[in-house]
């Protein structure tokens, strides 16, 4: 076929799903060429991304139905602006991520396995961002959990290995829960389209089980406080580019559905308590994994819990989006942070991946004045930690920009003061590490060199989240296409 | 602009001060050193230009130099600017001959011709701020002059002397400001035209006291004048001394409101010191150190005629040019006495260039007691005139004050040659122009007074007898006394058996001063230690995060095991269900 | 988008620019990193000309960014802005000309150095050409951020030490800024710099919030102002490279808070207004104090360069306490104090930078007779301690001479007896500095024999000093020349109270 048939606005987003799928599918038949597949796809998809955006931009969310048939029968599709927004930030963590990986599994014998279950996740993620009703979510987010956990077993430690069963079975658990709830809802509505479902009065309490079901679910799978206790091990013992899209895309993908169901099904008849509830998790998410993070001895593990306290500013939206006018802010500012978060986090984790790769380990008191052996990786972790902070200019500015903005003019000021101290906190566990990167020490052990590459796709994200605070204004209007809120 | 300068002749105005300070930048420059010390002295020629050349009043103001530069003689800026220019120039000479030998004449010169430059321009300035920069300019580069010898009464008198200047900088800082914007303008005459209030006054009093060697505040005085090397001294009491003067007449609001409290409180302090300084200088062995203290109590007698026109506005026009004139024949005296000292300590007493020196002093020194036909007594004959005006006890009292304190300087003028004439066969070869500008302070001492056209009259009325008689007998009174002393103690053996140290009152100053700064001393370095103490027992007291990490940490731990969690999970779902119900 | 709207970018540019290209060029690339520092700072220079020259004739040059829907990034020159923006890049330039001899013989990477050095600037101009509070807080943080690599520079635990102490005071700082600009956008929604004050007409509604948003924001950026007792980074930050230092001192940190202060209180509040709702008194006594206090510590260091860092505590709150006394003669006096204690204070620490590296001389005891071993550098300090003593007619007795008098026309004279205080205990802490320098003999330990021949040390090294030296002689002598700093700060002044 050619390629302007592929460029049809209305086969885009399958071929979005396609094309890493069968990607996937040739590296394992042929793993000697599974890298030049990986790198296709890694070129191809970002572009097919844009493709969509553009189409998407100027006419609108589209919908399609996979093989004519309607739903609900049919498998179909939908892209509107959020969803545009979470492909473009796979495609952008995904593409750069993969250079990344090659020279960090070159040589490896896992590597034959993991390029062919990293392009399955990213399928199965861009799958669960099109996907438009709520059955299909629960599929892609099931093959998604049974990817991330193989790709946590691959790097084959004891502890890998119990933190991917740990993972493997939360993720069971939580898609359960959440097909349970599905399964109420049907039986409700008799209907998986979220279009269709839209609920309509006080909450029967089908609904309301429903609801509890899937939060709880997806509260677990997207590892908010206390339900974080399956992340740090097996974010921390993943190989480097896999906790990169873990931290950065997965649990997101989580968090995803719960904004969808919020926004078009239950908002309107779950009480505002329940958001308070979510939000006060949140701020114990925020202050909580920040004192891990604080007291962390090895790096990744202090990303870990890095990861755990952002987590909890993506679930202050749900408060600050009741607030009277402010909602729409607050829904910019949280899904802002998740796309800055995004960049900056999966950055993180790369430079983290580098410094274990040069020098064997990652335990920060040891690691002193490695600036001048990375200066590269460091100037990305730098970056990176700029946003996560959420100094100007970088994406995380922009977003706690918008919540404080939400929460003061909304009236609800302590959420601003939490976010700020939240900032406060993070600068110190980020600069616990940078002070000993930039101090000067004479010798510095086991070294290996760090091949350009992987410093420089560390970078290039870092970079990213940095930019994402300089063009906000395009972002914005992007998710207002079809508006989700 | 620049052409209508040139056109008229007060560019001199500018010429005077840019170029010994050109000059005096030059020397920085270490191969022109050579010709500009050559050269620096002569630059005071422009200023003497400018005397002659300059009409009065004729303003120039440059509106981009400082905050609106102007610049003009009047009538007592021109005595004024007579008698400095001329005595710098001479001293310049003077020391060209008497530091030849010297290694650190550069550094010499280049202080030497900044103070020049600080001096003519203060006088010819209009304006607050230029008045204040170059006064400032004269005052901390004539540090340099007097710590020149660099031994330790040098250091010590340049100590306090700076100690002064920059406290006396601070006062008029204070005053002018409060001045300026009470007036509105920066201008002097708008400034004195104003009556300022009180703390004003007394600012510009001190202020300029400092400097002028007024009683509480002239301590530094007979430290740094005989400290610095002879021409400098010359100076420093024949010229500078005179700026803090002009200062006074510049800005106290002399002849527009009548300040009787502050007129009292000037005269009385000006005889204490006319007669206070002749007392401590008398018990004084070194020749430079007499002649400082009797700058002091000269200048005590022109600050009872400032006393005078300040608290009384009619005498203003007579004791304007009475003062100024006062100041001229002083400035020459004083200048030949202290440059005539050098020439002593180097002639060879068997000479009879030795006997001429000699002679030379004696004029001066009679000068200086106001003897007849002398240009003291024209001074103190044009002192004491306004004063005729009042009738009263103390009037009379006063003009025999005044008299008696002639009796005083000539006593200290007669312990002065005493000291000064020791038989010395010290042949140094003094070089030609330390005699020339000697001989030619003298000349001046005796002759410039009488060619002034401004009390032509007054020069007159000293010759009627009873003038002469009036001036005669303090100086004859004098004579006898000290006299008749020196033989007594030519006879018995007697010395003086006490001797005040220099800078009288800096001893009790010097004692409290120190009293109180050693107890602060001491007070902050207990303070720093307590400081220093506190520091680093917080430190040591700081919370320590241990038992509540450890505690943070083990929580985690119970949260990362399975039975919590799934528990938690079961709490969370009940807790979701439960929320959404109600309602 | 004309020229005029592309000018204040461009101006952010040719420092930002050659920065980023810093960081990518090999260590051993000297050659072309000067060239890169060179060009762009010639270039800043000649652009700023321009805008000089335009803003004088109330020409407005704009560059407006979008970032978020009603929020944008407004890159303005006015007067304000462009003395700060000349300021900072003439002394940019200077500063780098004096780093590349300075850093010669350094071990750690030049490259990093110069490339937060232009970063460092660029936030620099960036919050000096900001149009609104936003654009400000930016640049405001990413100064904090190139500024540390700087401070932390050599690497010692000293040193980072002081980078920990850095970055805790100003994050903290940043943090509370932040919190007042946000309150503000919440609850006027405009964060805009208007001349003569925006928050007229929300007075009667939001008094007591808007009292807690002003102490909010002076709070954040006394941090950088080195406020009392916001000021302990200061003398810490003093480890890094002199040159670093006198950046910092001069322009960069300090007077970014000062700035910041002078912007708040004039142009977002106004001043009338900050009079009305009772800020401006605390203020003037916290600057007050701030001034007394730095002046009575820094008499008693002895190592030169916390000296100098302490002097800066007392010198900068000058400004606060001019933008602190109402009318507009004090606004003068505090406005230009901008220039005039940059100028001095960077002369200071070159000169400082000068002797260690050239003699090695880090304390005060051991500077006896240096005046004779490095005759230039002892001038330009000489010249430059007089001026912030305030002896005419240096450029800090202008400043001085400007702040009395508006004391007075404010009805406030206990300001004069404060700065007469300060230049006494100036001229205790800095006289007998210039006493052993030039008065006293050299010890042994001073090596007297010159080194590079017919000059002290390394022209770069000394050009430098000697020029800012005579820059701080010009602003004094020519106040009432056009284009003084002086002139500039009566415009400046003029436009922020014209009505």
């Amino acid at each position: 076929m050619s390629l302007n048939e592929v460029l049809q606005p209305m086969s885009l987003p399958a071929w979005l799903v396609a094309l890493p799928l069968l990607a996937a599918g040739l590296s394992v038949v042929m793993p000697r060429c599974s890298v030049w597949t990986a790198f296709f796809s890694a070129i191809t998809t970002p572009f097919l991304v844009v493709c969509l955006g553009r189409e998407i931009f100027f006419h609108g969310s589209i919908e399609i139905h996979v093989g004519g048939w309607q739903t609900p029968l049919g498998i179909s599709l939908y892209a509107d602006g959020l969803s545009t927004a979470m492909l473009g930030v796979t495609a952008l963590v995904f593409g750069i991520v993969t250079f990344y990986a090659r020279p960090y599994f070159s040589g490896h014998a896992v590597a034959r396995h993991f390029w062919p279950l990293w392009l399955f996740l990213w399928s199965a993620l861009n799958a669960l961002f099109l996907s438009a009703d709520i059955f299909n979510l629960y599929v892609t987010l099931e093959l998604l959990g049974l990817s991330a956990v193989a790709l946590v077993a691959l790097s084959q430690t004891g502890d890998a290995l119990t933190a991917a069963m740990r993972y493997l079975l939360v993720s069971l658990t939580g898609s359960l829960m959440y097909l349970m709830g599905v399964a109420f809802l049907y039986a409700a509505n008799g209907t998986l389209s979220l279009k269709m479902l839209a609920i309509v009065g006080p909450a029967s309490p089908s609904v309301v089980t429903a609801f509890a079901l899937m939060a709880a679910g997806l509260i677990m799978k997207s590892a908010l406080f206390p339900m974080h206790f399956w992340l740090p091990p097996a974010h921390a013992n993943a190989p480097a580019p896999v906790s990169a899209v873990l931290s950065a895309l997965v649990v997101k993908a989580s968090f995803y559905i719960l904004v969808r169901l919020w926004v078009m099904l239950f908002e309107p008849s779950i009480p505002a308590i329940v958001a308070q509830l979510l939000g006060i998790l949140g701020m114990a998410a925020i202050i909580w994994g920040s004192v891990q993070a604080l007291l962390a001895e090895r790096l990744k593990l202090l990303v870990a819990y890095s990861t755990v306290a952002q987590i909890g500013y993506l679930f202050l939206v749900f408060p600050l989006s009741l607030l009277p006018q402010v909602g729409k802010t607050a829904w910019q500012g949280g899904l802002y942070f998740l796309f800055s978060h995004a960049c900056a986090k999966s950055a993180v984790f790369l430079a983290a991946g580098t410094v274990i790769h040069t020098f064997g380990h990652d335990r920060i008191n040891e690691l002193h004045g490695i600036v001048r052996r990375l200066p590269v990786s460091m100037f990305a972790f730098g970056l990176a930690g700029v946003s996560l902070i959420g100094l100007p200019p970088s994406g995380g500015f922009i977003a706690k920009w918008l919540y404080l903005n939400a929460s003061l003019s909304g009236g609800q000021w302590w959420w601003g003061v939490l976010i700020i101290l939240g900032g406060l906190m993070s600068t110190a566990y980020i600069f616990r590490f940078f002070s000993r990167a930039f101090s000067h020490s004479e010798e510095i052990v086991g070294e290996r060199p760090a091949p350009r590459g992987m410093e420089w796709t560390a970078f290039t994200l870092a970079l990213c989240s940095l930019i994402l605070g300089l063009i906000p204004g395009s972002v914005i209007k992007m998710l207002e296409i079809g508006n989700p809120f | 602009m620049i052409p209508a300068i040139i056109k008229t002749s007060p560019i001199l105005m500018v010429v005077a001060f840019t170029l010994p300070l050109a000059f005096g930048i030059g020397l920085t420059i270490r191969s022109w050193q050579a010709t500009l010390i050559r050269l620096g002295p002569w630059s005071a020629l422009a200023a003497v230009a400018a005397v002659i050349g300059v009409p009065t009043e004729e303003a120039v103001s440059f509106s981009w130099l400082l905050l609106k530069m102007q610049l003009a003689i009047d009538s007592t800026g021109r005595l004024f600017l007579l008698v400095t220019s001329l005595l710098w120039l001479l001293s310049g000479i003077y020391a060209q001959g008497y530091l030849a030998s010297d290694p650190k004449r550069g550094r010499f010169f280049f202080f030497f011709l900044l103070s020049m430059a600080g001096n003519f321009g203060l006088i010819v300035s209009q304006d607050a701020v230029s008045f204040y920069v170059f006064f400032a300019l004269m005052s901390f580069s004539s540090y340099g002059l007097v710590v020149h010898n660099g031994d330790d009464a040098a250091m010590k008198a340049g100590r306090v002397y700076i100690y002064l200047v920059v406290i006396g900088e601070v006062l008029l800082f204070t005053a002018f400001v409060w001045q300026a914007w009470s007036v509105d303008s920066l201008l002097i005459k708008d400034f004195s035209n104003a009556r300022p209030n009180g703390i004003v006054v007394g600012l510009i009093l001190i202020g300029f006291g400092i400097k002028a060697g007024a009683l509480p505040v002239h301590v530094w005085l007979p430290l740094a004048h005989p400290a610095a090397p002879t021409p400098a001294s010359a100076v420093l009491s024949g010229a500078m001394i005179k700026a803090g003067l002009l200062g006074w007449l510049r800005f106290l609001p002399i002849g527009v409101t009548a300040l009787p409290q502050w007129g009292t409180l000037c005269i009385v302090a000006g005889l204490l010191a006319a007669y206070y300084a002749v007392f401590v200088g008398l018990t004084q062995r070194n020749p430079k150190t007499v002649l400082a203290y009797s700058s002091i109590s000269q200048m005590g007698l022109m600050t009872v005629g400032v006393g005078l026109a300040l608290g009384w506005p009619q005498t203003v026009p007579m004791m304007l040019p009475a003062i100024a004139i006062y100041a001229v024949h002083h400035g020459f005296a004083k200048g030949a006495l202290f440059l005539g000292v050098g020439l002593m300590a180097a002639a060879d007493s068997r000479r009879s260039t030795y006997r001429l020196a000699i002679a030379g002093l004696i004029l001066a020194s009679l000068a200086l007691a106001g003897a007849p036909f002398t240009s003291g007594a024209i001074a103190k004959m044009a002192l004491k005139l306004p004063i005729n005006e009042f009738q009263g006890f103390w009037i009379d009292g006063l003009k025999l004050l005044l008299s008696a304190a002639a009796v005083g300087t000539t006593l200290l003028m007669a312990r002065f040659l005493f000291i000064v004439t020791r038989p010395s066969s010290a042949h140094g070869q003094t070089p030609i122009g330390v005699w020339f500008s000697w001989a030619f302070t003298v000349l001046l001492t005796a002759a410039t007074v009488w060619l002034l056209p401004e009390i032509r009259q007054v020069a007159l009325m000293t010759l009627q007898p009873q003038a002469l008689w009036r001036s005669l007998w303090p100086v004859v009174t004098g004579i006898v006394v000290s006299g008749s002393v020196w033989l007594t103690l030519i006879r018995g053996k007697w010395r003086p058996a006490f001797s005040i140290p220099q800078g009288d009152l800096l001893i009790v100053i010097d004692t409290l001063f120190r009293a109180c700064f050693g107890r602060f001393r001491t007070q902050q370095q207990r303070m720093t230690q307590f400081i220093s103490h506190m520091k680093k027992d917080l430190w040591t007291r700081r919370p320590k995060f241990q038992g509540i990490s450890r505690l943070a940490i083990r929580i985690e731990n119970r949260l990362l095991n399975w039975q919590t969690a799934g528990l938690i999970f079961i709490l969370l779902m009940g807790g979701l269900f439960v929320l959404s119900l109600n309602h | 988008m004309t020229f005029d709207n592309w000018l204040p970018l461009l101006i952010l540019l040719t420092s930002l620019l050659p920065g980023i290209v810093i960081f990518v060029l090999p260590e051993e690339r000297i050659g072309w990193r000067t060239g890169l520092n060179m060009g762009g700072a010639t270039l800043k220079l000649m652009l700023i000309g321009i805008l000089i020259w335009g803003v004088r004739h109330e020409h407005s040059y704009e560059t407006r960014i979008p970032i978020l829907p009603n929020i944008e990034l407004v890159l303005n020159a006015d007067a304000m802005s462009v003395m700060m923006t000349a300021l900072s890049s003439v002394l940019w330039f200077l500063t780098t000309l004096y780093a590349i001899a300075y850093l010669e013989t350094s071990p750690q990477s030049r490259s990093r150095f110069f490339g937060f050095f232009s970063l460092c600037v660029s936030s620099t101009i960036g919050l000096a050409l900001a149009g609104n509070l936003l654009t400000f807080l930016m640049f405001y943080e990413m100064l904090t951020l190139s500024t540390y690599p700087l401070v932390v520079f050599r690497g010692t635990p000293e040193s980072m030490r002081a980078g920990r102490t850095y970055i805790a005071y100003t994050i903290g700082g940043g943090a509370a800024f932040l919190a007042g600009v946000a309150w503000l956008k919440a609850l006027v929604g405009s964060v805009a710099f208007t001349e003569g004050g925006m928050l007229a007409p929300y007075v009667g509604v939001y008094a007591t919030q808007l009292r807690f948003i002003f102490l909010l924001m002076i709070a954040g950026l006394g941090v950088k102002a080195a406020l009392v007792p916001l000021h302990g980074w200061l003398p810490k930050a003093m480890v890094a490279p002199a040159p670093v230092s006198a950046l910092l001192h001069a322009v960069a940190v300090v007077k970014a808070g000062a700035f910041g202060i002078v912007r708040v209180v004039y142009d977002v509040y106004g001043i009338e207004l900050s009079g009305e709702l009772g800020l401006l008194q605390p203020l003037a006594i916290v600057a007050a104090f701030t001034i007394v206090y730095g002046s009575v510590r820094a008499l008693f260091q002895d190592e030169l360069k916390k000296r100098l860092a302490y002097s800066t505590v007392s010198q900068v709150s000058y400004i606060a306490l001019g933008a602190s006394v109402i009318g507009p003669v004090a606004t003068i006096g505090g406005i230009v104090h901008l220039v005039h204690q940059g100028l001095m204070k960077i002369t200071l620490f070159f000169c400082a930078g000068n002797f260690a590296e050239t003699t090695g001389v880090h304390h005060i005891r051991e500077m006896n007779g240096i005046g004779r071993r490095m005759p230039w550098t002892m001038v330009a300090f000489t010249m430059a301690s007089l001026g912030m003593i305030g002896v005419p007619p240096l450029a800090g007795f202008i400043s001085k001479w400007y702040l009395a008098t508006g004391a007075l026309a404010a009805n406030k004279p206990w300001v004069i007896a404060i700065l007469v205080a300060s230049s006494l205990l100036n001229a205790a802490y800095f006289l007998p500095i210039i006493y052993r320098g030039w008065f006293r003999e050299p010890a042994e330990s001073v090596s007297t024999e010159s080194h590079a021949g017919l000059l002290e040390t390394h022209w770069m090294l000394l050009i430098p000093p000697l020029i800012t030296a005579l820059l701080a002689l010009l602003a004094g002598v020519l106040a009432d020349a056009p284009f003084s700093p002086l002139e500039w700060a009566r415009l400046i002044a003029e436009r922020e109270y014209r009505p």
